[in-house]
């Protein structure tokens, strides 16, 4: 409850044992500043108990409580800190979204489906939480429920802190709550309260035609819709905190962990399942969250990222090694860590052949030590090749992450190219006939070579659009493939047309590279 | 100048819009520079740049301004030829130049283009944004058939696509047997390092298709200078910019203009491929002075001629404007004004006003001529107008002269509220098939030019927007 406040305290040393909590024993607001002057933003119990309301002004509720102490609100940071802890709830279900209900209504949804048996069922679970809550000093109200809607009206309008409404039993559940507690916005509530329509069982009697014929504008589609989605015959779709995530395994101590030593092996374990799952499903990972749940309630955790899908445990225990768990913030101590891979990819089992599929087997190893490599170095260290559409032979290829490199053999439209080229090409000295064929004979290394066999030009433009600069060439070049009297084939060019008025300087010759 | 003869059958001017770099009348001016012995203009479904072009050449040879001056002296006389073609892109991509032999040929080529401007509503009631069936603007919905069965008298060359292959060799088959007049081959070398084995392969497939090799260079601009134009023209029609347009720009500034000599250089071994560029444009008699106005016919009864008819009727019309007997001046000046009109030939125009008043008093529609008609005893005696102008001593000239070379003004005023019947009547007379569209052409503004280029130049939105700040327009 007050979520702001509980964000605020736990934002700021707790005070000495001696010392009384202002925030909590005293009339305590944070304010916020609007361009109606400061208004309450949050209230802490006692403030509340004085009958101050959210929303009003801070001079007002000056007035009437004089010893009222605040501090500025800042709902940034309690969205964050919100965040922060719908992330440590994720080790009680890994379906953990926000609401962000305003007026110290915020509280967080999980979704318990399939995971309460792990913690001695529904009841237990939900005891458990509450706990846990408490020992983070988070002032909380649990209830379980069979929809979104009835737990939150259940946590925030029932008796207890703790409320189970057993299965397919929500309307009974509900009825004796206000109608409030259906999430309307003030004004709807004020209609229904004026028509004498106070709890939900009230509301839920009454003729649906009728209901809707009375409220004939989108309060009333917002009445029903609520009331709808408490009472489950209306989804009500939640947007997890974390994507749901199909690959993961859990491990949770008895006692806080603050060694890495030990982290390292409870890590290397919790590999070993995941790989098992892994291999079960016929997937392989690309990407992988270690995560350690913190006493104090935050996480922390590693990345790392796959070239190619991986399932084999060592290899990925090695990723994180190479990462290093010295970059985990163990704090106080885990008392719960994850392994998640929220990238999958089919991967399925390979024959290994007696011919031994040697390119298959290097490119599985190439890939696991650029995994290696880039775990080590950073992601932007290991770069490959990639193709790049651009006539001329010096841009035709870029520098880009390895992972994202693509295997599409060149397009055709480009001409003929040789398998090794020199960059930047080097000086030939050649005889041509005027204005533009295949050299009849060129010097290159101080080698007089005679052209038997030449094809060509292929003219190929500057990139006007490219700054002029570096290697980059300015002028018009044509490409011609020869051979010479002994078998050897090249690709030589001429920058500079003759007869494109290219006189100063006069064209040049060039080698480029050499065919097979 | 040189002795060879060559036609430059494929240029694209900017009337194909985003693809040719430069203005018909650059293309002229550089074709005569250059020396050619002819050009068409062949733009992408339309006959929109031919007047353009037509002007140009028309100002090369008889004005004597400055610059025709000076281009005249340094080129010598003109004795460019223009031709009038177009270049159907079919709605399966594929394309094919036609150039019309004559003025009959002429207009088929105009009816095939109308056809498939006119399937605009071939699809149905309001076709939405993501309705396939959508026409953009400049759209053209045509196929080969429907090409070939108006083709009759109209030469095509079909250009070589990027890839030569066998679905090409069997298209150009079919389609050379289906074509009803001549059918060629177009090919242009690409200046791609294989011009000489692509050459050959080609003149092989003209020789198994029957359709002759002839040499064009797929001109899109006048000078290798437009290069980065045209660049920036493509990456506005792929959408894209210049840094990712990649293999979609050209790989060379070679699509401009070329002199004889350098096309007989690339095309050597294939001679014949160059010859024939001249011996279509031989056969090509059609210009666009062909072209004159068509008046209709319908008022003149058969066996008639329109100034004959307008005779009888002036003079039928003045015995009843002056049932005491017409004057003599009346009757001078009656013969004065339709000798004029016979000299400048328009007849059918008074004609068909005439018929149009006529039946607006038949109906019982109050009408009345106005303006400098009245200044016209025809148009007196036609009942068109209500004053005689001898009574008031006016001036015929101010109505048609000689001089103006242009049709005289006929102003009509018909009771407003019934003046829908006339024009209902005008319909019914006069026939849709009269009716054609007026070439509605897209094109720039200076705005939106610089907003267009400077995106495809990558440049951001804040930058082009305070360029095209910069430009009134």
């Amino acid at each position: 409850m007050d979520w702001p406040i509980t964000a605020w305290r736990a934002a700021r040393p707790s005070p000495p044992d001696a010392a009384p909590d202002p925030a909590v024993h005293k009339p305590f607001a944070l304010v916020e500043r609007t361009t109606h002057g400061l208004i309450l933003h949050a209230l802490n119990p006692a403030a509340h108990a004085l009958g101050l309301k959210l929303h009003q002004s801070h001079a007002d509720a000056c007035a009437i409580v004089p010893e009222l102490a605040s501090a500025p609100a800042d709902p940034v940071e309690d969205a964050k800190a919100l965040r922060r802890l719908a992330g440590w709830m994720e080790r009680y279900s890994p379906f953990v979204s926000l609401d962000p209900s305003p007026g110290g209504l915020e509280g967080l949804f999980l979704d318990l489906t399939g995971g309460q048996h792990l913690f001695g069922g529904e009841a237990a679970m939900a005891r458990a939480m509450l706990a846990s809550l408490e020992r983070l000093d988070v002032p909380a109200r649990i209830a379980v429920a069979d929809t979104p809607g009835a737990a939150w009206a259940l946590a925030r309008h029932g008796d207890a802190t703790l409320t189970l409404a057993p299965e397919g039993e929500a309307k009974t559940a509900l009825a004796a709550l206000p109608v409030a507690a259906l999430r309307l916005d003030a004004s709807a509530i004020q209609l229904l309260n004026r028509f004498g329509l106070r709890r939900i069982g009230a509301l839920a009697t009454l003729p649906r035609a009728a209901l809707a014929r009375r409220f004939q504008d989108a309060q009333a589609l917002n009445v029903l819709q609520r009331l709808d989605q408490a009472l489950g015959t209306l989804p009500e779709p939640l947007t997890p905190v974390t994507a749901p995530t199909v690959y993961r395994v859990q491990r949770v101590f008895a006692e806080p962990m603050t060694n890495l030593e030990a982290v390292a092996i409870e890590a290397a374990a919790l590999t070993e399942r995941l790989a098992l799952a892994l291999e079960r499903d016929g997937v392989g990972a690309r990407r992988l969250h270690l995560t350690g749940f913190r006493v104090d309630g935050r996480t922390t955790g590693l990345d790392v990222r796959l070239a190619a899908a991986s399932r084999r445990a060592a290899h990925l225990l090695r990723l994180f090694r190479d990462k290093g768990f010295e970059h985990l913030d163990l704090g106080f101590g885990i008392d719960a860590l994850a392994l998640t891979a929220s990238v999958t990819e089919p991967l399925h089992a390979r024959q290994t052949s007696t011919l031994a599929d040697a390119d298959q087997a290097n490119a599985a190893a190439r890939d696991a030590l650029v995994d290696r490599l880039s775990a080590r170095l950073g992601d932007g260290a290991v770069l490959a090749a990639h193709l790049a559409e651009s006539w001329l032979p010096e841009t035709a290829e870029t520098l880009g992450p390895y992972a994202s490199r693509s295997e599409t053999p060149p397009d055709p439209a480009v001409g003929t190219r040789p398998i090794l080229l020199f960059d930047p090409p080097e000086p030939i000295e050649a005889v041509a006939e005027l204005p533009d064929s295949a050299p009849a004979r060129f010097t290159w290394r101080r080698v007089a070579r005679r052209v038997l066999r030449s094809s060509g030009p292929e003219r190929l433009a500057p990139e006007w659009w490219k700054a002029a600069g570096g290697c980059k060439p300015k002028r018009t070049r044509d490409y011609y493939r020869v051979e010479d009297d002994q078998g050897g084939r090249y690709w030589v060019f001429r920058e500079g047309l003759y007869d494109g008025g290219d006189v100063d300087p006069p064209p040049s010759w060039w080698m480029q590279g050499l065919f097979a | 100048m040189s002795s060879l003869a060559y036609v430059e059958l494929d240029v694209r001017s900017n009337f194909s819009f985003l693809e040719g770099g430069s203005k018909a009348e650059e293309l002229i001016v550089q074709a005569y520079a250059l020396g050619l012995t002819g050009f068409g203009l062949c733009d992408r479904n339309t006959l929109a740049g031919v007047v353009r072009a037509h002007r140009a050449l028309r100002r090369l040879k008889e004005d004597d301004d400055e610059e025709t001056v000076a281009l005249r002296q340094a080129h010598g006389e003109v004795r460019l030829r223009y031709f009038v073609g177009s270049r159907l892109v079919f709605r399966d991509g594929n394309e094919l130049l036609v150039y019309p032999r004559d003025r009959a040929a002429y207009g088929r080529l105009c009816r095939m283009l109308s056809l498939g401007k006119s399937r605009i509503d071939a699809g149905g009631s309001a076709p939405g944004k993501d309705d396939p069936d959508r026409i953009e603007k400049g759209d053209c919905r045509l196929d080969f058939a429907d090409a070939a069965t108006l083709g009759e008298g109209l030469i095509a060359l079909a250009p070589a696509p990027e890839r030569i292959d066998d679905v090409f060799e069997r298209r150009l088959l079919t389609w050379r047997e289906a074509w009803p007049d001549q059918f060629y081959l177009a090919a242009a070398p690409r200046r791609r390092g294989d011009d000489r084995a692509r050459l050959n392969r080609l003149a092989g497939i003209a020789a198994r298709t029957g359709a002759p090799m002839v040499a064009t260079n797929a001109v899109l601009y006048h000078h290798p200078d437009r290069r980065p134009l045209q660049d920036v023209l493509t990456c506005i029609r792929e959408k894209t910019t210049i840094d990712e347009a990649g293999f979609r720009l050209e790989a060379n500034a070679e699509r401009h203009l070329k002199p004889a000599v350098e096309m007989a250089r690339l095309f050597r071994g294939h001679e014949a491929a160059l010859a024939r560029t001249v011996e279509i444009a031989d056969q090509l008699s059609f210009r666009l002075t062909d072209l004159s106005y068509q008046y209709p016919h319908e008022p003149v009864p058969p066996g008639w001629t329109a100034n004959r008819r307008l005779a009888q009727l002036a003079f039928r019309g003045a015995r009843a404007r002056f049932p005491d007997g017409v004057s003599a001046s009346v009757v001078e000046t009656l013969k004065k004004e339709l000798r004029l009109i016979r000299k400048v030939d328009y007849p059918h125009y008074f004609l068909t006003v005439h018929d149009v008043v006529q039946e607006a008093r038949r109906l019982g529609i109050l009408c009345q001529g106005r303006g400098s008609a009245a200044n016209s005893v025809v148009c007196f005696c036609l009942g068109v107008t209500g004053v005689d102008p001898t009574s008031q001593d006016l001036l015929f000239e101010r109505f048609l002269s000689e001089e103006r070379k242009e049709p005289p003004d006929i102003d009509v005023d018909f009771e407003h509220e019934r003046r829908e019947e006339v024009m209902q009547y005008m319909y019914t007379r006069y026939g849709r098939h009269r009716a054609a569209i007026c070439a509605t052409v897209i094109h720039y503004r200076p705005r939106s030019a610089i907003r267009d280029v400077g995106k495809a130049l990558g440049l951001t939105e804040d930058v082009t927007a305070a360029l095209a700040n910069t430009v009134w327009g």
